[in-house]
């Protein structure tokens, strides 16, 4: 283990890989703060920058915009209440009441060093979970991994959503636009409608520009949410070692949150700092402080939020399975260079996954100095108009895309994907459904399909090994959690009046 | 609440569509009980109740507040002809190549979204061009579309 620790590290230490980080960290900070450009959008643009790098640098660079980008959301929201991603949503509400009392560079402060606990925390976690987790997930059979999927499905379909009935449609689309292609098994053209574009499937990565970039321009070009007027001149001011002392107990709580909230397939650091912040009122001894602009409101979520992303990496490095929609993202990225993210991968790369350990520790660490320079330029950076954006993201999209596979068939799936992605976002369907829906049907098929054939067609294989059958049960019970948490609450109420 | 009608609607109608092509694979079912159509006619099934039940539920709800009116955005309009240059852009990207129809798409897109800052757009289109040239067509090696006849002359002079 000691060894694997030596080797990530000397690894992530290279000059260039260092630098790689860096970039990484910084493109992550500039992606989550402004508002249009999100963390996952970022990751979905740097996909195509990273075909020709070596897969340890490549992952790097994602690792460093992916781990950056969840505290960077935050910034926008404590200066101007227009959150930069929608990770940062929960800090808002303390940390822009703090602003208006003129204590934006305090809030921005807290918010800093509490991003970094909780990233340090959620990568502490992962390094000691995940190789433990692998492991166990070596003895997986068919049945166990597809009742994985089948849970990573059911949870993104039901946690964290306005509305389930969506949510699951979003995730049945993912899983058809997985089943188009040549059929792994029987090798039959499945819904390629005679195009030869569609015969090695759809691609994932068109799918990803074009939900999560081109549909949110094209969502922008039809609010044209503009920041103009705004003029923000603030400095974050690290917290003092007496308030670090009084949120020290609320940040191991809310990173304890946060890490087991990003470890449950399909739930992000979105919900995990909505959960840190609504755990941290139920403690506190003055619940209606909080909305009013303290620093616990700020500490809590953030740090939940970081612990999140490195607790999502957990499921996608040991099982193969995304956690949520830029976990997804570096799924594709690792199938783009030949990995295949799973236990097996600790056995045969376990260099590459220990400088991924490293190389988050590394950029949740380089957020204190780049955040710190980023907040002091930042008014300079959010100036840069819509209409130079927009255009220019689209133009990476589209050069991006063709540069997969120098393909322009892949270039009209991305458009095709753009069209349903703003279409689906204008009416309330969840986006990251569709795509965790692309990553995990495959999983969920093949597997399904094997488990049956082993079986001579017995259904009952499936739930035949209790790991299975009880991953299976909670499929079920977090499908159905919404309704009875709604027949829960409404028991509750009647009792209240009775 | 029409557009949500409509969307369910089209979820309905082209999962019903799909499933009609999911019973051709039957055929190929050769050797196993559990064939390539398997699975795409459980998610098509799950499709279908599910957007079923939700266009009820839309059919329902529009039904209690008939009220509501279709929103008549000036928004929608931008975004149809952004997607109609972005369509154009894609479809003369091959025979135009890079170099000539991206300046294009640019230039109409910032007149799109802010047609009052017309002074910036040289400069813009510039900037942006030669960052993805650099990123892609130097440090990346994307070959990118250098178009048909003159304008591959064109791109080539222009060192594409």
């Amino acid at each position: 283990m000691f060894y694997y620790w030596t080797q990530g590290l000397f690894s992530v230490l290279e000059p260039y890989n260092l630098f790689i980080i860096v970039i990484g960290s910084s493109l992550g900070i500039m992606a989550g703060a402004i508002p249009g450009i999100s963390g996952t959008m970022a990751l979905a643009l740097a996909v195509p920058i990273t075909y020709v790098m070596e897969p340890t640098t490549a992952l790097l660079l994602l690792v460093g915009i992916y781990a950056s980008s969840v505290y960077a959301g935050s910034i926008s929201g404590i200066l101007f209440r227009t959150p930069g991603a929608p990770e940062g949503v929960a800090a808002t509400l303390d940390g822009h009441a703090m602003a208006k009392k003129g204590l934006a560079g305090e809030a921005l402060g807290v918010d800093i060093f509490s991003s970094v606990t909780g990233g340090l925390f959620g990568t502490l976690m992962l390094a000691l979970i995940a190789p433990q987790l692998a492991k166990v997930a070596l003895q997986f059979g068919p049945s166990e991994y597809f009742a994985l999927a089948v849970l990573g499905l059911s949870v993104v379909s039901s946690v964290g959503t306005r509305n389930e009935l969506k949510a699951l449609i979003a995730v049945l689309i993912g899983l058809f636009v997985a089943t188009v292609g040549i059929d792994k098994i029987s090798g039959f053209n499945r819904f390629t409608f005679g195009t030869t574009t569609l015969l090695s499937g759809i691609s994932f990565i068109p799918a990803i520009i074009g939900l999560f970039a081109v549909a949110e321009v094209l969502n922008r070009i039809r609010e044209m949410r503009e920041m103009a007027g705004i003029r923000a001149k603030a400095r974050a001011k690290l917290p003092s070692l007496k308030l670090i002392n009084r949120l020290k107990g609320l940040l191991l709580r809310s990173a304890s949150i946060g890490t087991f909230i990003g470890i449950l397939p399909g739930v992000g650091a979105t919900t995990g700092a909505f959960v840190g912040l609504s755990e941290a009122i139920r403690w506190s001894k003055h619940p209606e402080k909080f909305g009013t602009g303290i620093p616990e409101g700020v500490a809590a979520p953030e740090a939940a939020n970081n612990a999140a992303a490195g607790g999502a990496m957990v499921p996608l490095l040991t099982l193969g399975i995304p956690g949520s929609a830029g976990t997804a993202i570096m799924l594709g990225a690792f199938l783009i260079h030949g990995l295949q993210p799973g236990p097996l991968l600790f056995v045969q790369q376990p260099k590459l996954v220990y400088s991924i350990f490293v190389g988050m520790f590394l950029a949740n660490l380089s957020i204190i100095i780049f955040a710190k320079l980023f907040i002091r330029y930042f008014s300079k950076v959010i100036e840069l108009p819509y209409n130079i954006l927009g255009p220019g993201i689209i133009i990476f999209c589209v050069v991006g895309t063709f540069a997969l596979r120098n393909n322009f068939g892949d270039v009209w799936i991305m458009m095709i994907f753009a069209i349903i992605g703003f279409f689906m976002e204008r009416h309330d369907y969840p986006l990251a459904p569709i795509i965790l829906g692309i990553v995990l049907g495959p999983i969920a098929e093949e597997n399904l399909r094997q488990a049956m054939i082993i079986s001579d067609n017995n259904p009952l294989a499936l739930v035949s090994s209790p790991l299975s059958a009880i991953l299976i049960g909670l499929s079920i019970l977090s499908l159905f959690s919404p309704q009875l948490r709604r027949l829960w609450a409404r028991r509750r109420n009647a009792k209240g009046r009775s | 609440m029409v557009g949500e009608i409509i969307m369910s609607l089209l979820i309905l109608v082209t999962s019903c569509y799909l499933y009609i092509e999911a019973m051709r694979l039957r055929e190929f079912r050769a050797y196993a009980e559990v064939g390539p159509d398997f699975w795409p006619k459980i998610v098509l099934i799950l499709l279908i109740a599910l957007s079923g039940a939700l266009t009820v539920s839309n059919v329902i709800k529009w039904r209690k507040s008939p009220g509501e009116v279709r929103d008549r955005e000036e928004g929608w309009k931008r975004v149809l002809i952004a997607v109609f240059l972005l369509v154009g852009y894609i479809y003369v990207l091959k025979p135009l190549g890079f170099i000539v129809a991206s300046p294009l798409f640019i230039t109409g897109m910032m007149l799109l979204i802010m047609p009052k800052r017309k002074k910036v757009i040289p400069i813009a289109v510039a900037c942006i061009m030669a960052i993805i040239y650099i990123l892609f067509g130097r440090l990346l090696f994307v070959p990118l579309p250098k178009g048909f006849g003159v304008f591959h002359d064109i791109s080539i002079i222009l060192g594409l």
